[in-house]
């Protein structure tokens, strides 16, 4: 297996899918000649020519209102928006829409779309290519939210999502594109099931939960409090919705203690909704409080590097977490 | 007799409007005995367009796709909805089967084996998707061809723009059909657009535009005819403006007496487009006014028997609330 970056891992997904099935198409801002702004389509306009490789007008509602329309009409797109600080004009035909296709048709439509974005910050972005969107997603039925960590996984993961007959939310932390490298597996038929949570490393003294470029952060920190003899188990959710309630909850019955760590804003994140299921179906197992690490309820990171910084969810915050929780 | 090549529109052709529309009328007015019955909930009138959604049914072939205003209750008719799936969805039955008695009737018309495809009631949200059906038909060069219509409110939205925009870029093979009936709920065209001709705004995207008058049925189909045959040409798509009085109040949620005069509902009661067909099809020799009363009262009669057997079907199973939220 070779070693790549996540961001090939996005790229090899959309060109076998493509190659795989003339129904996939991608649409979205600079996607076409220039190959994304993150290179994330390099070379498959070429490769697939402009009609299945489309350079949209700046329009994030049409972006994804035209992926549903193909999507009823036999085609599979696969939307990019360019940052998901922008996706908000989107928000419209993502929930009203896409979401609900299905349901208010009575089984009779389906929408199988996938929006892909780049969020996540602490790559000098500013205020508006920094931001964490997930959670406004998550709470919405009919959607799927997934996020990978690993270039094996953002490959699998977008190959299962188009794959799947349901919208599919894909946020891609641009921080890991090409900071996280690993082995990514040739096989066409790679695909990480939706809904399927991995622990990235065992432990026994207290389980932390993570998703995105925030799993690494997990794990450095992992590494610092070990030496101390705390043994972290850290748990990359990789799917937002569907949820891995049985991964989590299992690790937690493990180690009694845990602790979830997102980079959105604290109040109304993902893992406060982590926290309520633990809460009410893992309270029996708890030898301390649920302790959250997450961004401050602040509008976004700052460009400043030194503000940034202390926005930033980093591996000494969440070490500092991991001591308190296991010193209960 | 007049020549029937005048409007293009034949005998046969015109009755069948004719048909559709009395059709839409009867549905329409046997909802709004039902509401003041307390039988069912909700009205959402078609009073005053059934001459444009008609026609904008008429004009498509079978393979063609229709992406509908929440009011379009004509176009659906004339596409082939039948006066008891209907009312299954005024009644919010199991077997509605347009939503499965989960939306407002109307609220999301969606009807695979019509090809009107699935549109929620957030206004002017289905336009680009008519555009993304269009894009994919002109992919699999199927030589369909997406009709869509929409309110003048919907005009303000973005959605509008980026739909109208994106299909211009393209070319696509869809006609965009404004039923213009200068309300949105009570706000007047005047609020709505600082240029009333609302037609004159596809000049600014590229593509043709149309004002035609939506009570004369024979121009809409003469208009829509020809914009469905130059999007199926390959010309692209067209915008056309139907200028329609709207008869009812927004719905049996809103009173026009708070902010209509009582002459200017009486004008809209003038240009209602079923009695100016009729008598469009009389100065023809067509249709005499007696046999249009037969029409009426056939159509009614199948309407309120509709009504009737629709409220006797069952309702959804509450353990459903969650059917079809996925695959
Ligand atoms: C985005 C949005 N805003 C507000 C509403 C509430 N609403 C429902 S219908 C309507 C008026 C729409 O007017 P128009 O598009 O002209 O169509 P008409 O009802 O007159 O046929 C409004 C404001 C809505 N459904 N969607």
């Amino acid at each position: 297996m070779a070693v790549k970056t996540l961001i090939e891992g996005v790229r090899e997904a959309l060109d076998e899918e493509m190659a795989r099935d003339e129904r996939v198409w991608v649409l979205g801002e600079d996607v076409g000649r220039k190959g994304g702004v993150f290179l994330a389509t390099e070379g498959l306009q070429e490769k697939y020519g402009p009609s299945r490789v489309l350079d949209t007008p700046l329009a994030e509602s049409c972006i994804v209102g035209v992926a549903i329309g193909s999507a009823l009409n036999g085609m599979i797109p696969v939307a990019e928006i360019q940052f998901a600080d922008f996706i908000h004009p989107a928000f419209d035909q993502i929930v009203s829409e896409a979401a609900r296709i299905r349901y208010r048709s009575n089984g009779s439509f389906s929408c199988p779309i996938v929006v892909r974005a780049p969020f996540g910050g602490g790559v000098h972005g500013g205020l508006y290519h920094s931001q964490s969107v997930e959670a406004f997603y998550a709470h919405v039925p009919g959607l799927k939210v997934v996020i990978p960590s690993t270039p094996a996984d953002a490959k699998g993961l977008l190959k299962a999502a188009i794959r799947d007959p349901d919208p599919v939310m894909f946020f891609e932390h641009k921080k890991t594109y090409r900071l996280v490298r690993g082995e990514v597996p040739e096989d066409g038929d790679h695909l990480v099931p939706l809904g399927r949570a991995a622990i990235r490393r065992q432990g026994t003294s207290l389980t932390c939960i993570a998703w995105g470029l925030m799993t690494h952060h997990c794990l450095e920190a992992a590494d610092q409090v070990a030496a101390e003899g705390i043994e972290a188990e850290v748990i990359d959710l990789r799917s937002l919705r569907p949820l891995d309630r049985d991964a989590i909850l299992d690790s937690v019955r493990k180690t009694a203690r845990a602790l979830i760590v997102y980079e959105d804003n604290l109040t109304g994140g993902f893992g406060a909704e982590v926290a309520a299921l633990i809460a009410s179906d893992g309270f029996e197992y708890l030898d301390a409080p649920i302790l959250r690490v997450a961004g401050p309820d602040v509008p976004a990171m700052p460009f400043n590097k030194p503000q940034e910084d202390a926005f930033m969810p980093g591996p000494d915050k969440i070490a500092a977490a991991m001591r308190k929780l296991a010193a209960y | 007799m007049a020549a029937p090549a005048e409007a293009g529109l034949s005998r046969e052709e015109g009755l069948r409007l004719h048909r559709w529309m009395c059709a839409t009328k009867a549905l329409d007015d046997r909802m709004h005995i039902l509401v003041r019955q307390g039988r069912a909930p909700f009205v959402g009138s078609a009073r005053g367009h059934e001459g444009i959604q008609v026609t904008a049914a008429a004009v498509l072939e079978e393979q063609d796709w229709l992406v509908l205003h929440y009011r379009g209750l004509g176009s659906a008719v004339a596409r082939g909805l039948t006066a008891r799936e209907w009312m299954l969805a005024v009644f919010a039955r199991a077997a509605d089967p347009l939503s499965g008695g989960r939306n407002i009737p109307g609220g999301c018309f969606a009807h695979p084996r019509l090809r009107i495809a699935p549109t929620c009631q957030v206004v002017a949200t289905w336009i680009p998707k008519a555009a993304g059906i269009a894009y994919a038909a002109r992919w699999r060069r199927d030589g369909s061809v997406v009709m869509c219509t929409f309110g003048d409110g919907a005009t303000s939205k973005g959605d509008f723009h980026e739909g109208l925009n994106f299909a211009a870029v393209h070319r696509l093979p869809v006609v965009f059909v404004c039923e213009n009936n200068r309300y949105a709920i009570s706000v007047p065209l005047e609020l709505q657009a600082g240029n009333p001709c609302l037609a004159e705004r596809a000049a600014g995207y590229g593509m043709a535009g149309v004002v035609v008058d939506g009570t004369d049925v024979p121009a809409c189909h003469r208009e829509l005819r020809a914009a469905v045959a130059r999007a199926r040409a390959g010309d692209g798509p067209t915008l056309v403006e139907a200028r329609i009085w709207r008869i009812n109040s927004h719905t049996s949620e809103d009173d026009q007496s708070r902010y209509r005069s009582q002459e200017e509902i009486e004008e809209a009661r003038r240009h209602d487009p079923v009695a100016c067909f009729e008598r469009w099809l009389a100065d023809r020799g067509w249709l005499e006014p007696a046999e249009a009363e037969q029409v009426h009262r056939e159509l009614e009669a199948e309407a309120a028997e509709a009504a009737d057997w629709a409220e006797r079907q069952p309702e959804p199973r509450l353990q459903d609330l969650e059917a079809h939220l996925f695959a």
